[in-house]
C-alpha cells in the first residue's frame, strides 16, 4: 500500500437530514433514511422511487462537494424496477421487494426492519424475487458520470448473510433453518446471493471504482455464526463477488458492525481488500493496523454511536486524531465515520470531523515526525 | 449409572446442542426416578451454564447461543408434564422490554429466552415500550429487575425516561434496572441511573444473577 499526502476522508450514506441542511434544498422522503437504508417514504409519496432516489443523489453530490469529501457512493438499496413503490400494509408499514418488512418512525426519524415475510418454505417457492434486469441504474450512471476522474465511486452491495434474516424475521429464524434445515437456508441463501450478485456485476459494468458488500455478520461480542457456519453457507458466495471484482481488478471492501476478529484470518484468503468499520468498543483499530495493515486497508473509525450524535466539537477533534494515530501510517487508512451519518449525529461534527481530518491527516502522520 | 452421569448426560447432549440425546438422556433419568426438578436444574440448567461459558470465552457464538435456547426449550416441554404442578424455583422476575421509540427485538428475545433458562420468570413486554407501561408493569407484576433494551443511539435518553419514571412513581427503590443493547455501555449506563449493563445475552444473565445477590 502506497502512502498518498493526505488522509482521504470519506463518509457512509450521509442521512438527507444533514444533506438538506449542507445545501439548503430539500430532499424527497425528508430524511430518515436510517434503518437498512430503507428512506421513509409515506404512502403518500405517488412518485417513481427511481426518480426519488436519483434526485437525492443529486444533492447529496452536491453536498459531497461541498463539504470536501473523497468519494461519492451508490448502493444497491436504491435500485427498483421501473414506477416501483413499495406494498404499504398500514400507513407507516411496508413490505419491500425481498420481502422484507419496515416501520417508518418519524418520532425518531428512522425506518425499522420489523419481520419478514418467508414464514415456512413454501412461502419461499411462492415468492417472486427482484429481476436485476428490471432494476434501474441510472443513478449509478448518473454518479460515475458526475464522479468524473476526480472522486471514486463505490458501489456498496449485499451479498447473502443479511437479507435471508431479514426475510425470515430474524437472526434466530434463520440460525434454526441453518442448523435444523440446512437445505432449506442454502436454498434462501443462494437465491439472495444470486440476485445480489448480478446487481453488482450492473454497477461493475457501469464503472463503480470500489465494491463494498456491507451485511451485517457480528455483534459486539462476535460474529453471529463459528466460522465453521460462514465457510459452508456464506463465505462461497462472498467469494465469487470478490473474484468478480478482481478478474475486473476493482478492489472489495467488507463492511460489518461488530467484532470480526474471529473472522479476519479468512477475509484476507477469500481475497477481502479492505475493512470498514473495526466499530469502536468491539475492535480495536490499532491492533488490527498492527496485525492486518500489510494485508487490509481499513476505513473508519470514528464513533457514530456516542461521539458524532453526543460530542463536543474537541470530543469529534480527539476521535479524529485517535483514529489517524491508530491507522493512517504507512497510507492504507480512509478516514470515516464507525457506520453512517445517521439522522442523530450533529451535522456541525461532520463538519468537523473533515475539518480535523484535513489538518491533522497530512503525510507524514505528525506522531511519527 | 449413577443420578450423576444422568444429569451430566443431559448438560453435555444440551452444550452439544444434540436436541436427539437431550431426549434419551432426559427420558433415561426419568425413567431412573431422577426428579424432573433437578433434570431442569442440574442438568439443563448446568448445560446451560456451560454453554455460557464457552460463549464468553469466544469458543461458542451467538448461533450456539440461540441453538442451546431452542434445546432446551424442547428439553423443557419434555420435563414439564412429569413436574405435575409442583412448582421449580425461580432466580427472580424480570419484567424486560424494548424502550419507546426502538422497535429492535432480536436481542431482547435473546436476552429473554436465556434469562428463562437460567431460571429466572421473564416477563416480556415487546418493543416500542413507553415509560408509563413499564410504571404500570412493574407496579402490577412486582418485579425483582427491569431490563431495558435500546439499540439506537437516539433512544438513549428513553431508557433515562423509563428510569426516571419509576423513580417518579416511586417504585425504583425496589426495583433493580439492567439496561443492554449496542447504543449503551458501562459509562451511559450509569449516567442514566441503571445498576448494571449487560454487555452481550450471557453478561445480561450473569449481571442479573449478581444484582439479586447482592
Amino acid at each position: 500500500m502506497e502512502q498518498p499526502d493526505r488522509v482521504p476522508i470519506d463518509t457512509s450514506f450521509m442521512d438527507l437530514i444533514h444533506v438538506e441542511r449542507i445545501t439548503g434544498k430539500k430532499a424527497f422522503g425528508a430524511g430518515g433514511g436510517g434503518g437498512g437504508g430503507a428512506w421513509a417514504i409515506s404512502p403518500e409519496v405517488k412518485t417513481d422511487l427511481n426518480k426519488v432516489m436519483v434526485e437525492n443523489q443529486r444533492i447529496t453530490i452536491e453536498a459531497i462537494r461541498r463539504i470536501d469529501l473523497d468519494a461519492f457512493a451508490v448502493s444497491d438499496y436504491w435500485f427498483f424496477p421501473k414506477g416501483y413503490r413499495h406494498k404499504f400494509i398500514d400507513k407507516d408499514t411496508y413490505v419491500d421487494m425481498w420481502g422484507k418488512v419496515y416501520r417508518v418512525r418519524n418520532d425518531v426519524r428512522t425506518t425499522y426492519w420489523i419481520d419478514g415475510a418467508i414464514k415456512t418454505e413454501e412461502d419461499l417457492d411462492n415468492f417472486t424475487p427482484p429481476d436485476p434486469e428490471e432494476l434501474q441504474y441510472d443513478l449509478v450512471d448518473l454518479t460515475v458520470k458526475e464522479a468524473g476522474e476526480e472522486y471514486p465511486v463505490a458501489g456498496w452491495t449485499h451479498c447473502a448473510s443479511l437479507y435471508p434474516y431479514l426475510m425470515r424475521g430474524g437472526i434466530d429464524k434463520l440460525v434454526l433453518d441453518v442448523y435444523k434445515n440446512p437445505s432449506f437456508a442454502k436454498r434462501l441463501i443462494n437465491l439472495v446471493a444470486d440476485i445480489n450478485f448480478e446487481i453488482a456485476k450492473q454497477m461493475l459494468d457501469r464503472k463503480v471504482d470500489l465494491i463494498v458488500e456491507s451485511d451485517d455478520i457480528a455483534d459486539k461480542k462476535s460474529p453471529f455464526y463459528p466460522p465453521r457456519i460462514f465457510r459452508e453457507f456464506f463465505f462461497p458466495p462472498l467469494k465469487r463477488l470478490i473474484d468478480e471484482c478482481h478478474r475486473r481488478s476493482v478492489p472489495f471492501m467488507k463492511h460489518s458492525d461488530g467484532n470480526l476478529y474471529p473472522l479476519l484470518d479468512d477475509f484476507v484468503e477469500i481475497g477481502v481488500n479492505g475493512l470498514h468499520p473495526i466499530e469502536p468498543g468491539a475492535m480495536d483499530l490499532a491492533d488490527v493496523k498492527k496485525r492486518y495493515g500489510d494485508k487490509l486497508f481499513l476505513r473508519g473509525n470514528v464513533d457514530c454511536v456516542h461521539i458524532l450524535p453526543y460530542g463536543t466539537e474537541e470530543d469529534v477533534r480527539r476521535d479524529v486524531r485517535r483514529c489517524i494515530d491508530a491507522a493512517a501510517e504507512g497510507g492504507g487508512f480512509i478516514l470515516s465515520d464507525s457506520n453512517s451519518m445517521h439522522s442523530n449525529v450533529k451535522t456541525e461534527n461532520i463538519l468537523t470531523m473533515i475539518e480535523e481530518g484535513r489538518r491533522y491527516g497530512k503525510y507524514p502522520p505528525r506522531h511519527s515526525v | 449409572m449413577s443420578k450423576r452421569e444422568l444429569l451430566e448426560k443431559v448438560a453435555m447432549s444440551l452444550v452439544e446442542l444434540d436436541s436427539e440425546r437431550l431426549k434419551n438422556s432426559i427420558e433415561d433419568a426419568l425413567q431412573n426416578k431422577v426428579l424432573p426438578q433437578e433434570i431442569i436444574k442440574e442438568g439443563m440448567g448446568r448445560g446451560m451454564e456451560l454453554v455460557g461459558e464457552r460463549y464468553e470465552k469466544g469458543e461458542y457464538f451467538l448461533s450456539e447461543l440461540i441453538m442451546a435456547g431452542v434445546t432446551m426449550k424442547e428439553g423443557m416441554a419434555l420435563v414439564e408434564p412429569h413436574l405435575k404442578g409442583q412448582t421449580t424455583e425461580t432466580a427472580g422476575r424480570v419484567l424486560i422490554g424494548t424502550v419507546e421509540g426502538d422497535l429492535h427485538d432480536i436481542g431482547k428475545n435473546i436476552v429473554a429466552t436465556m434469562l428463562q433458562s437460567a431460571a429466572f420468570e421473564v416477563h416480556d413486554l415487546g418493543v416500542d415500550v413507553p415509560p408509563k407501561t413499564f410504571v404500570e408493569k412493574t407496579r402490577g407484576l412486582k418485579p425483582d429487575i427491569v431490563a431495558l433494551s435500546a439499540l439506537l443511539s437516539v433512544t438513549i435518553g428513553k431508557v433515562k425516561e423509563t428510569i426516571d419514571a419509576l423513580k417518579e412513581f416511586s417504585l425504583r427503590e425496589n426495583v433493580k434496572v439492567l439496561v443492554g443493547g449496542s447504543c449503551l455501555n458501562e459509562k451511559v449506563a450509569r449516567e442514566v441511573g441503571a445498576d448494571a449493563y449487560g454487555y452481550d445475552a450471557w453478561d445480561g444473565v450473569n449481571k442479573a444473577k449478581q444484582l439479586l445477590s447482592k
